[in-house]
């Protein structure tokens, strides 16, 4: 099979649903390497985005050679975006090695949802310095690898904004309080709409593909019912605004995503991610071999555990990992190995380089074991 | 019991169950007025409706709303009975077992934590929440400080459970780590995280937390 560029393996897998010469890795390494290579503390990454993001994410790849760039502001940032653009007073907290956290909520009550207006993404911090990242990035290496941007879910936008066990006790009373109900409404859409014009700036700026989710509205935290009247609706309507404007989504579907899988095409991403939480085989077949609008399959992403081999385990240890997970549901195409969730801080950079060798190794299609099945 | 006071409880379990706050406060007021047994009042009363929550959440009939709703209730209910509580109530308050809780250093996710907390003090510990961002010695000095026999720690991110074993360490440092024994909880950790750090247990969920302390005290 002809060698692909690193950018053509990742949208053989997305979106022209052929199989690539071998699977693709799109790590989410984010600072998580930026202390060993560069000596840089990871709130940094954070802190400073524009250069700085963009020197620790070109150092990253260089090193690793894996087969996309990926940027985070962090749920936080984006939610700190919406609350400053909104004239609406609260902290971040920005610790020196770690991803920030909004330590006093942005907005107080639930009334607050008519304040609240989608921010001028080009132009309000810290959402504006990713942008910059991204335009960097895209200059300098974009020519030989594909530039993405992840956003959280609106939901977890939302329990920065209003604080997580206010936002949830929120959800509770909206089932039986209208005015909670339709303010929550308000703010989900709010959220929404930020994703959906910060995705159309970051492609403007030169990324490729959008992925997009988080552990806001998964079965860990809601019903399936309450995802379905409170949720869906809007998270569709995000994948649906991304590809009218060009752009391919990556759905991160955190924790046990949701439970009823029949849901998962509706959402019309190009490609799922899930995490470690799920059973990949299953997912393979239950996700993978369901039929949407657009695509007879679908593809799949993930589960490396970040805080399993990679982070704790020795290179060994990674690589029998990796050829677990290529066995699972390396055959047939449609895959894209991932960590589960964000890589850990301080993940060996040696792992992240013993799992690019790995997949040279061992998946390269025609793949040379099979699927054990489920 | 009389009668009327087991209705009462009855009612009390089942306004937390509804996660009702405003019936919880007028029923336990009620409670009171009556002159019933405070501590029955929520450990026979309101805490009923806060396991029943428990049990449906862990069978995937209740959701993280209804769980943290009902917790709400129960809180409002209990900050009334609770000054009524006289010692000869407080059940065995000798051999009352003490936890400490909180969410590592770096965390501010607090929803498990509380839930641990609530469940727990219905299970009749005396639990003793530190918070949340809260620094690795603090949880066993803390314990050092109150003669705790339990230290709980808690990680939402996988950037933070990376902090959890600095407890351990620390209590080895302070040649305190025989004197407590630790438990771990959180979305990212595991039995087999909590195996290579050496801690001696595991709460998958916060309803199984009274079931993992109650094993690794021996119970």
């Amino acid at each position: 099979m002809k060698k692909m560029t690193y950018k053509e393996r990742m949208e053989a897998v997305v979106v022209r649903r052929e199989i690539p010469d071998k699977i693709p890795i799109n790590p989410w390494t984010w600072p998580a390497l930026s202390k060993e290579l560069l000596g840089i503390q990871a709130g940094e990454y954070c802190r400073k985005l524009g250069d700085t993001a963009a020197k620790i994410s070109i150092a990253s790849w260089k090193i690793c050679k894996y087969d996309n760039i990926s940027f985070m502001a962090g749920a936080s940032q984006e939610a700190e975006t919406i609350g400053k653009a909104s004239g609406l007073k609260g902290v971040t907290t920005y610790p020196e090695h770690d991803w920030p956290w909004v330590s006093e909520p942005y907005v107080k009550t639930l009334e607050d949802a008519d304040k609240l207006v989608v921010p001028d993404v080009k132009k309000q911090q810290p959402l504006a310095g990713l942008l910059k990242a991204i335009e960097i990035t895209a200059k300098k290496v974009g020519h030989e690898v594909g530039v993405s941007v992840r956003n959280e879910d609106p939901w977890v936008h939302l329990m920065q904004l209003r604080g997580t066990s206010n936002f949830i006790l929120d959800v509770a009373h909206a089932s039986r309080d209208r005015e909670a109900y339709h303010n929550i409404t308000k703010m989900t859409r709010i959220a929404a709409e930020t994703i959906i014009e910060f995705a159309k700036a970051c492609k403007d700026a030169g990324s490729w593909m959008h992925e997009w989710g988080g552990a806001g509205a998964t079965q860990d935290v809601i019903s399936i019912d309450t995802y379905k009247h409170m949720v869906f609706g809007h998270y569709f309507w995000i994948n649906r605004e991304l590809r009218r404007y060009g752009i391919p989504t990556w759905h991160h579907l955190c924790g046990q995503g949701i439970s009823d899988l029949t849901l998962i095409p509706k959402l019309d991403a190009d490609i799922y991610h899930i995490t470690q939480a799920v059973n990949l085989a299953k997912a393979k077949i239950l996700i993978g071999l369901t039929r949407s609008e657009r695509y007879d399959t679908q593809a799949i992403a993930g589960n490396i555990n970040p805080t399993g081999a990679l982070l704790l385990g020795k290179p060994k240890e990674v690589e029998e990992e990796i050829k677990a997970q290529i066995k699972i549901a390396g055959e047939g195409g449609g895959y894209i190995m991932s960590t589960g969730c964000a890589m850990a801080i301080d993940t060996p950079v040696e792992n992240v380089k013993t799992w690019v060798k790995a997949r040279d190794m061992h998946g390269k299609y025609p793949l040379k074991f099979h699927a054990k099945g489920v | 019991m009389k009668d009327e006071q087991l209705q009462f409880l009855k009612k009390l379990a089942l306004a937390v169950y509804s996660q009702d706050i405003n019936e919880t406060q007028k029923l336990a007021k009620e409670y009171l007025k009556k002159g019933f047994d405070a501590y029955e009042g929520i450990v026979e009363g309101m805490a009923k409706g806060i396991q029943k929550v428990g049990k449906e959440y862990e069978s995937g009939t209740m959701w993280l709303p209804d769980m943290m709703a009902a917790a709400n209730a129960m809180k409002a209910g209990t900050a009334i009975l609770m000054p009524h509580i006289t010692p000869r109530n407080e059940i065995g308050k000798k051999e009352k077992l003490k936890i400490i809780i909180g969410t590592i250093e770096g965390d501010v996710h607090d929803i498990g934590k509380n839930l641990v907390n609530v469940i727990l003090s219905a299970s009749g510990y005396e639990v003793i929440d530190i918070g949340v961002d809260v620094p690795a010695e603090n949880f066993i000095e803390k314990a050092k400080e109150t003669g705790a026999n339990v230290v709980g720690v808690s990680a939402l991110l996988n950037t933070t459970m990376t902090k959890i074993p600095m407890v351990i360490e620390y209590a080895k440092q302070v040649k305190y780590r025989e004197n407590v024994k630790i438990i771990i909880g959180g979305a990212p950790t595991s039995q087999k995280f909590a195996d290579e750090i050496g801690a001696d247990g595991y709460a998958a969920d916060a309803t199984t937390a009274p079931r993992v302390i109650k094993e690794m005290l021996g119970g």
